[in-house]
């Protein structure tokens, strides 16, 4: 199975820490933008996207139809690639729920930031296989988990 | 605006199952929008539309920790 890498830019990951950290105790969520080779991705820009859940934030979040179509616009605009969604996961470990995988959609990476207490604590991505399980992605960014 | 999706599907049959359920309805998390109109604001899926009308096909954009 073809190994998937995500390179993260400095910027695009210090601004998804703190959306998730600001977020909590509630899920935060955004998408993040780049290019990809034929053996990376290249995260250049996040986006914050307001969590649209009409319910518990804590451990759901929602993107509305139109912020996804606003993302679509932005990426075509600045020639980039809308390459995933980032989420956070407040007091809970920074893996994929069963509800994340039941929600996601091929071809996206899917980065979730693990925030205990208010802190982020681990960042880990993931992309759907053929057979729709996760497969986590590696990470090419220093300093990313702190355990 | 439903022959549109309805020759869309014809034209790509890989589309249908992501797009319709069983019973032929749009499925709930897939959103449809006619420029940035929500089609459920206007007339559904009765909603006219152009040649040149830009529609939007949107599925949910979802999860959450446990």
């Amino acid at each position: 199975m073809k190994e998937f890498k995500l390179d993260i830019a400095t910027s695009a990951l210090a601004l998804m820490i703190e959306d998730a950290e600001k977020a909590h105790p509630d899920e935060c969520c955004g998408f993040f933008f780049g290019e990809e080779n034929a053996e990376t991705r290249l995260v250049q820009v996040a986006m914050p996207i307001t969590n649209s859940k009409d319910g518990d934030k804590r451990r759901r979040f929602q993107i509305s139809p139109l912020d996804y179509m606003k993302a679509e616009r932005y990426a075509d605009d600045n020639n980039l690639s809308l390459l995933g969604v980032y989420h956070s996961h407040p007091e809970h470990p920074a893996q994929p729920s069963e509800h994340d995988r039941s929600q996601a959609m091929p071809w996206f990476s899917y980065i979730i930031i693990s925030v205990f207490a208010g802190i982020h604590r681990d960042i880990h991505s993931f992309r759907l296989n053929e057979d729709r399980q996760f497969e986590q992605e590696t990470i090419l960014s220093k300093h990313i988990n702190k355990n | 605006m439903r022959e549109v999706i309805d020759q869309l599907v014809n034209e790509h049959q890989g589309l249908k199952p992501h797009l319709f359920d069983n019973d032929g309805n749009i499925r709930s998390f897939v959103k449809i929008y006619v420029e940035d109109d929500d089609i459920n604001a206007l007339d559904k899926e009765q909603t006219s539309v152009s040649e040149n009308t830009i529609i939007s096909i949107i599925p949910a954009i979802a999860g959450g920790s446990f």
